[in-house]
């Protein structure tokens, strides 16, 4: 042992003598190629699926990215976030408010192009993020989720009253994405692929996914290296990152604000989806379905995430679509046991078992089931 | 007049949120859960005395309902000590999950009707010191009073008071010393359960009209007031309830002078008045600062 | 290189005085023994040098720089690095992840940078994985590095602890209690380790340490702490010979080495 104690001199790290981990590396390396064929098949869905079930998987995607930036938040920093549908609400009326027509009836807008437009919607979500800091730095995990209450129920009242910007209890209209005089929300100019006409529904298919992609990427890129280390380590045991050099209140507001911009992200693209915006849905209910996502993919499994965001999206949309020829569905507003109900039950009944049976979520599950195989 | 009414209005709507508060703290004191599902615990006890209250007579079913919710409560702990985690953070999440599976029952139960207890009460009104107050106001802070008294006399004088404060201020020493964790625990969610379910029945009543499917959101009111007194401070959840009472009653009474706040500001107050506490005191008012034992 | 010096410290809990006008100096270069019974305070002078409590009295010093009231992320900058008595670690992660969040601060890349994916980070993370794996070798954890640390066993936990505080590249380092618990022959490993962190890297030591022979054997100075207070102060020669250490240690409670204390000590240090 202390023959390499001489080697071993302070100051500037040494180059490898020799590759280690190389044979991860290499599974590493397939498993990364093998991810990025399976984007092909997903580029070819708008070919073959019309807009009602390709909006399913939008609002899925851009639900998912916004259970990523939770799951960076809840899982990978142990900080708990129960606000994350009013950072949602901020990227969405942001973009509607700034790419919305000035002359628009009632409800102002500021008319910009609509890129610029989407930009400062992530920013504006991210600043919102920022300015909670002096709360989220200070508390900690459980004590942080009651207190990021208060701005749900802060942010529904102003979006509630503030009916210049967010056209109040009626909502407002939600302006189309477009760069260079191309919809990337809408129909115009008129475009075919392969004789299928796209039109807005196919466009935001492929912005969602795209931007879903770059989500995962950076995401995963912070959960592995110095951030997402220093992140796991304040979860872990606070009073050791400190120790280690990392400044934990600084974090703590940093990954707050971090995830806040990709709640915002997924507020850009909701509302592109929804082309129409009202208060009613960002509520606590959304926080919950987003930590509900969380969950059940594994806190701080960002592939996770994404299956959990796409899961709980979907359920309720596809029940309700089939609902005429599920027989025990009533039909929605009945009074009976509609898709949401049932799709309620299910998440809460989900999040009970799975913090029960395996705390670890989806991620851990399938973790075993590969190594079993 | 007109200030001293609604002052007096918001201190007793403070005592009925000061039980709710007390009741959370209690849970957090003895299993450092908060539970989310707190105010769908209180909807299913109001739910029990609504349906109970025709049939039974006000007290029977007053009581059914403190019992029905004590026992969801203790189904919550149940639940909460199956899991195969000590992390506060995912038990936590799991009185979420416990939340929406009732909260979805009950929503699907009482669908748009309006529960309302039967109490003795009624819509009389009382003149207090020159102000009109609703009798049902009087009776709750009357009944708050005394639950809190009793609380704190059975938490500071009684065996029983000392072995849940030993555990919840030092757990580990707590069970060397023989104490039984696991009833400490289920006492203190069924305690809590309980006083959830009288804060609800006098939430239903005058001038209250009743409570409606939405009600397990009234039982969040008491989260600012948790927080505003300190999480793990009995006393604070008190001081917290009455803070928030007064500040929505005031708001609201003065709803006109603030419209420029916009509608229904009062409900949102209590939530402006947490942040500003927590960037002064981030552990409230009575709280106990946490210390990182390394 | 620096000195720490400690002057006059007093650390109060409520009624219980876990520091009492403590002052000592760890020399740079050396192997400095703190020791003393259970409670004396020893663990709660790391926190208070180590930025976690402040001290109700007192001032600390490295070089020149008065650093009792900064934060414990400010000190371990300043290359004070620390191995805590209870294992703490994130036991999920791997152990070189558990390695390499030391060089946090030796390290720049932040959240914009990584989630860019620069190849200025790529390049960052590789060096410093590098150094990290030398240090995992040295400490002798071999080439555990893929493993959760959680999944290892006490021994290698407590490797990992040592390998972490070391891999900040301290100038001083903290060693709280790193060879409790361990059989004999595993002590003196770790005995030689420390001699070897001080003679081949040059840094100075901070050691707390309930194993008497070990003490005396490696350590250059020795503090010794009752009730908080210093009883003596010197050589390890000298202060065997003291009389207060004497009845200190045979006095009010049961010497470091009756194994009976040490369960208890390890219990209670376990679960808090
Ligand atoms: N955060 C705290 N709150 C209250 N009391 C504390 C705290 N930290 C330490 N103490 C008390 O201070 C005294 C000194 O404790 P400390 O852990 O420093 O002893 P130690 O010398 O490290 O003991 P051991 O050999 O058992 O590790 C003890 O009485 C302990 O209970
Ligand atoms: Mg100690």
């Amino acid at each position: 042992m202390s023959e390499t104690a001489t080697d071993l001199l302070p100051g500037e790290p040494k180059p490898a003598r020799r590759p280690v981990l190389n044979t991860s590396g290499r599974v590493e390396r397939l498993r990364k190629i093998a991810l990025w064929l399976s984007l092909l098949p997903l580029a070819a869905v708008p070919l073959y699926l019309d807009g009602s079930w390709l909006i399913i998987g939008i609002l899925g995607m851009a639900t998912a990215i916004g259970a990523i930036g939770l799951t960076l938040l809840v899982g990978t920093a142990g900080q708990l976030s129960l606000a994350h549908s009013f950072f949602v609400a901020v990227g969405a009326y942001a973009y509607a408010y700034a790419a919305g027509d000035p002359a628009g009836g009632g409800v102002e807008g500021l008319g910009l192009p609509s890129a610029l437009a989407a930009l400062i919607a992530i920013v504006a979500s991210g600043l919102a993020g920022l300015l909670f800091s002096p709360v989220s730095a200070r508390l900690k995990g459980v004590y942080l989720g009651v207190a990021s209450l208060a701005l749900v129920f802060i942010g529904d009242h102003v979006l509630k009253n503030a009916t210049p910007v967010t056209g109040g209890y009626n909502g407002r209209e939600v302006a189309p994405l477009s760069v260079g005089g191309f919809e990337l929300s809408g129909g115009s100019p008129d475009l075919w692929v392969l004789g299928v006409p796209y039109g807005g529904r196919e466009r935001l298919w492929y912005l969602a996914l795209a931007v879903l992609v770059l989500a995962v990427v950076a995401a995963s890129r912070i959960a592995r290296n110095r951030p997402g280390r220093a992140l796991q380590l304040m979860r872990d045991n606070p009073a050791a990152a400190g120790s280690m050099g990392v400044p934990v209140q600084r974090y703590k507001a940093a990954v707050f604000t971090y995830s806040s911009v990709f709640a915002g992200t997924a507020g850009v693209l909701t509302a592109l989806a929804f082309e129409f915006i009202v208060p009613q849905y960002f509520t606590l209910e959304l926080s919950i379905s987003y930590l509900t996502m969380t969950i059940i993919g594994g806190l701080g499994s960002v592939a996770g995430a994404v299956a959990g965001g796409l899961f709980v999206t979907a359920l309720p949309l596809l029940l309700e679509r089939f609902t005429g020829s599920l027989g025990f569905l009533a039909a929605p507003g009945s009074g009976g046991l509609d898709a949401a109900m049932l799709s309620r039950f299910a998440f809460g009944a989900l999040l009970v078992l799975v913090l029960i049976c395996e705390p670890g979520g989806l991620a851990v599950l399938s973790r075993r089931l590969r190594r079993r195989s | 007049m007109k200030a001293l009414q609604l002052l007096l209005l918001g201190l007793s709507l403070g005592s009925i949120y000061s039980l709710i508060a007390l009741g959370f703290v209690a849970i957090y004191k003895g299993t450092k859960v908060i539970n989310m599902a707190h105010g769908s615990i209180l909807l299913t006890g109001a739910y029990v005395v609504a349906m109970l209250s025709p049939h039974v007579g006000f007290l029977a079913a007053a009581a059914a309902g403190v019992v029905a919710a004590a026992v969801g409560a203790i189904v919550v702990e149940r639940l909460v000590s199956a899991a195969r985690t000590t992390d506060h953070l995912v038990l936590t999440t799991l009185t979420i999950g416990v939340d929406v599976l009732l909260a979805t029952e009950l929503t699907h139960r009482i669908g748009s009707s309006v529960l309302t207890m039967g109490d003795p009460w009624k819509d009389r009104q009382t003149e207090i010191m020159g102000t009109v107050l609703p009798q049902a106001r009087i009776g709750a802070t009357a009944v708050s009073v005394l639950i809190i008294a009793a609380f704190f006399l059975v938490f500071h004088k009684t065996n029983f008071g000392v072995r849940m404060r030993a555990s919840a201020d030092d757990p580990r020493t707590a069970a060397l010393m023989g104490i039984d964790q696991r009833r400490v625990a289920l006492a203190s969610w069924a305690i809590g359960g309980g006083l959830a379910c009288v804060a609800g029945i006098f939430l239903a009543a005058f001038p209250n009209p009743g409570l409606d499917q939405t009600a397990g959101l009234i039982a969040l009111n008491a989260i600012p007031a948790i927080i505003i007194g300190g999480l793990d401070s009995t006393e604070g959840a008190v001081l917290g309830g009455l803070i928030v009472g007064v500040t929505q009653t005031l708001v609201d009474g003065n709803a006109s002078s603030l419209h420029f706040l916009g509608e229904g500001f009062g409900t949102v107050a209590p939530y402006v008045v947490m942040l500003l506490v927590l960037l002064w005191r981030p552990s409230g008012l009575l709280g106990s600062k946490e210390l990182n034992r390394v | 290189m620096n000195v720490l010096r400690l002057q006059r410290i007093s650390l109060r809990f409520g009624g219980v005085r876990a520091l009492d006008d403590l002052s000592f100096t760890v020399e740079p270069g050396t192997v400095h023994a703190l020791i003393g019974p259970n409670g004396a305070g020893k663990s709660s002078c790391f926190n208070v040098i180590s930025g976690h409590y402040h001290p109700d009295d007192g001032s600390v010093s490295f070089g020149d720089e008065d650093i009792t009231q900064l934060s414990p992320h400010q000190i371990a900058r300043r290359g004070v690095g620390r191995a805590f008595q209870n294992i703490a670690l994130s036991a999920h992660e791997t152990v070189l992840d558990n390695l390499m969040v030391a060089r946090h601060r030796l390290t720049r890349s932040g959240f914009v940078a990584t989630s860019l994916g620069l190849p200025r980070v790529r390049h960052e993370e590789r060096r410093h994985r590098e150094r990290v794996m030398e240090i995992a070798r040295f400490v002798g954890l071999g080439e555990k590095f893929d493993r959760p640390a959680g999944a290892l066993a006490y021994g290698d936990r407590k490797r990992v602890e040592l390998a972490r505080a070391l891999s900040s590249e301290p100038e001083l380092l903290l060693l709280d209690e790193p060879a409790a618990g361990m059989p004999t022959h595993e002590k003196w490993e770790i005995a030689h380790l420390v001699v070897s962190v001080r003679d081949a890297l040059g840094i100075s030591v901070l050691l707390v340490e309930h194993d008497m022979p070990m003490v005396m054997a490696i350590a250059d100075r020795v503090t010794v702490l009752d009730f908080g207070r210093r009883i003596a102060d010197g050589t390890p020669t000298e202060v065997q010979r003291s009389p207060e250490v004497i009845a200190a240690y045979l006095g009010s409670s049961p010497g470091p080495e009756e194994p009976e204390n040490a369960a208890a000590r390890r219990t209670r240090s376990e679960t808090s």
